[in-house]
């Protein structure tokens, strides 16, 4: 296992190019999931307020 | 069937049922692709061990280009067709395209100090990388620099065709320049040419970083058409408030 | 064709109304070329070698400062609607202001570059391939820059933006202008590369002028 992770010489170049392989596609995914976990639950909560705005319109337009 | 799926409901239920499949392709693919790239292949007669940097290298500059090209199809399908979801598409593609692309230069450059001895060097392969970066910083500029989005999508969307066309153009006059220009001080190591001990990680990382594009897209165009609804409502709701008040 | 001349020849009284624009992008021009002797030296061999660069990298940003206003002031009094509606062709119309924009910004670049030239120690044999390769560069970033200023037409910053998509497309245009200069001054046949420009800019001609027009609609919708 140990000779998997030396590389040799070239340890300090081949080991930063795939770190920074990892650190731009990981940021990406992670910030990708988040917004649109978040949207989606803003959106659900949108929608599930909705119904009970409309309740409440319906007697308005009776009074009216 | 390109119109079926321009109603972004019927879109994101393809989407979603794709979705599992695309994650799991992705992690298997890319696990099996590491292993292969540092434990299953021997290293490299001339480049020794740096030939570990390619496996990422050269599949991150393929995903560069077919992130491109996905763009400027779908900007022309956005365009002629009139198809909102290929617009969406276009723009949640861009960033995951810029950012393979930044891997591809910055892991060049590592590759590029114990091969040439420097981190950057004019080469025209790299050259051609960085100006499709440019390329790629332009089109998010452009989709994000209005204030209407539907303005920005389609705005960009024609930059995309025009960047595309260019991007041939672009290219060979680059390798035109590049030869005439040859950087003296430089070891003539060439990017290698692929044989077959390195044909499995790279097909593998290859597949795997497609895999893992689309799973992003979809993720990226999953949020942004919910925004969209998001907002919709709450234009509804703003304008129901100020009719019944 | 009348609607074509009338409207540059609008065009034309307009700029030499505001002169200031005009002048302000040669004096960028001479400013900024004659900034490198300070920055590399004043060796004669050194400009000498760099003068093809320098001149062809300054137009092409000098330009960049004169593409924000091409459309602005049309788009704003709603000159640009009535184009949209004109019953000649939008296209034709966009290349109207194209060349109307190459007459008073493009030309005069044209005019002053062998000035520059002879200033950074530029070999005379080149001048004349500068000028034709000037010629047929400063049009193909007429035709560019109108495209950027056509997309970014109503955005925010549209200037920065404008150079951020224009520069990466006007690197061919670059490379084989600086190239011809270079070749002439070398005494190497310059055909390839004027063949080069010539072929970009019938490329441009028929695509700028579509892709204006596409944009200048969107921003009118």
């Amino acid at each position: 296992m140990t000779e998997v992770f030396n590389m040799g010489e070239y340890s300090m170049y081949i080991w930063p190019a795939w770190g920074f392989a990892v650190l731009v596609l990981g940021g990406l995914v992670i910030a990708s999931v988040r917004v649109m976990q978040a949207r989606e639950r803003e959106l659900a909560e949108l929608e599930a307020a909705k119904p009970r705005r409309r309740r409440q319109k319906n007697p308005e337009g009776k009074s009216a | 069937m390109l119109q079926k799926y321009a109603n972004p409901k019927r879109f994101l239920t393809l989407a979603n049922s794709v979705l599992p499949w695309t994650t799991c392709a992705t992690v298997i693919l890319i696990v099996a692709g590491l292993y292969f790239a540092f434990a299953a292949s021997p290293p490299d007669y001339q480049q020794g061990q740096t030939v570990r940097i390619m496996y990422v290298h050269v599949p991150s500059a393929w995903m560069a280009m077919f992130a491109y090209a996905f763009i400027v199809v779908a900007s022309a399908v956005g365009l002629i067709w009139k198809h909102p979801v290929a617009h969406v598409g276009a723009l949640a593609a861009a960033p995951i395209g810029a950012c393979f692309t930044l891997i591809c230069l910055a892991t060049g450059s590592l590759w590029g100090k114990p091969m040439w001895g420097t981190w950057w060097v004019w080469d025209a392969r790299l050259t051609s990388v960085l100006i499709l970066f440019f390329l790629y910083l332009g089109f998010i500029a452009l989709a994000n620099a209005f204030d209407d989005s539907s303005r920005g999508e389609k705005a960009s969307a024609i930059l995309a065709l025009i960047g595309g066309i260019n991007l041939p153009i672009i290219k060979f006059s680059v390798d035109w320049w590049n030869t005439l220009h040859q950087p003296a001080s430089v070891s003539k190591i060439d990017m290698p040419s692929i044989h077959s001990s390195m044909l499995t990680p790279l097909l593998l990382m290859g597949i795997g970083f497609t895999a893992l594009f689309v799973t992003l897209v979809i993720i990226r165009v999953r949020a942004e058409l919910a925004s969209r609804r998001i907002n919709a409502l709450r234009a509804a709701k703003i304008h129901a408030e100020v009719a019944g008040g | 064709m009348t609607a074509f001349f009338a409207l540059i020849k609008r065009d034309i009284r307009i700029a030499l109304r505001q002169l200031s624009d005009t002048l302000i992008v040669i004096v960028f021009f001479v400013i900024s070329a004659s900034l490198f002797p300070f920055g590399v030296g004043a060796e004669p061999n050194l400009l000498a070698r760099m003068a093809p660069g320098v001149l062809w990298v300054t137009a092409l940003l000098s330009a960049m400062l004169s593409f924000d206003r091409l459309f602005q002031n049309d788009f704003e009094d709603g000159t640009l609607e009535l184009l949209v509606i004109a019953p000649q062709p939008l296209w034709l119309s966009a290349l109207a202001k194209i060349a109307a924009h190459w007459i008073t910004t493009g030309f005069p670049v044209l005019l002053v570059a062998p000035l520059i030239g002879i200033m950074l120690n530029l070999k005379p044999e080149g001048l004349a391939v500068l000028l034709a390769a000037m010629a047929l560069g400063t049009s193909i970033i007429s035709l560019i820059g109108a495209l950027g200023a056509a997309l970014t037409l109503g955005s925010r910053r549209s200037g920065v933006l404008l150079s951020l998509l224009i520069l990466p497309l006007a690197v061919p245009v670059l490379i084989f202008g600086s190239g011809a200069v270079e070749a002439s001054i070398g005494g190497y046949p310059v055909s390839q590369q004027l063949l080069m420009l010539s072929g970009l800019l019938l490329a441009c001609l028929v695509l700028c002028p579509w892709g204006c027009a596409a944009a200048l609609r969107i921003a009118n919708e």
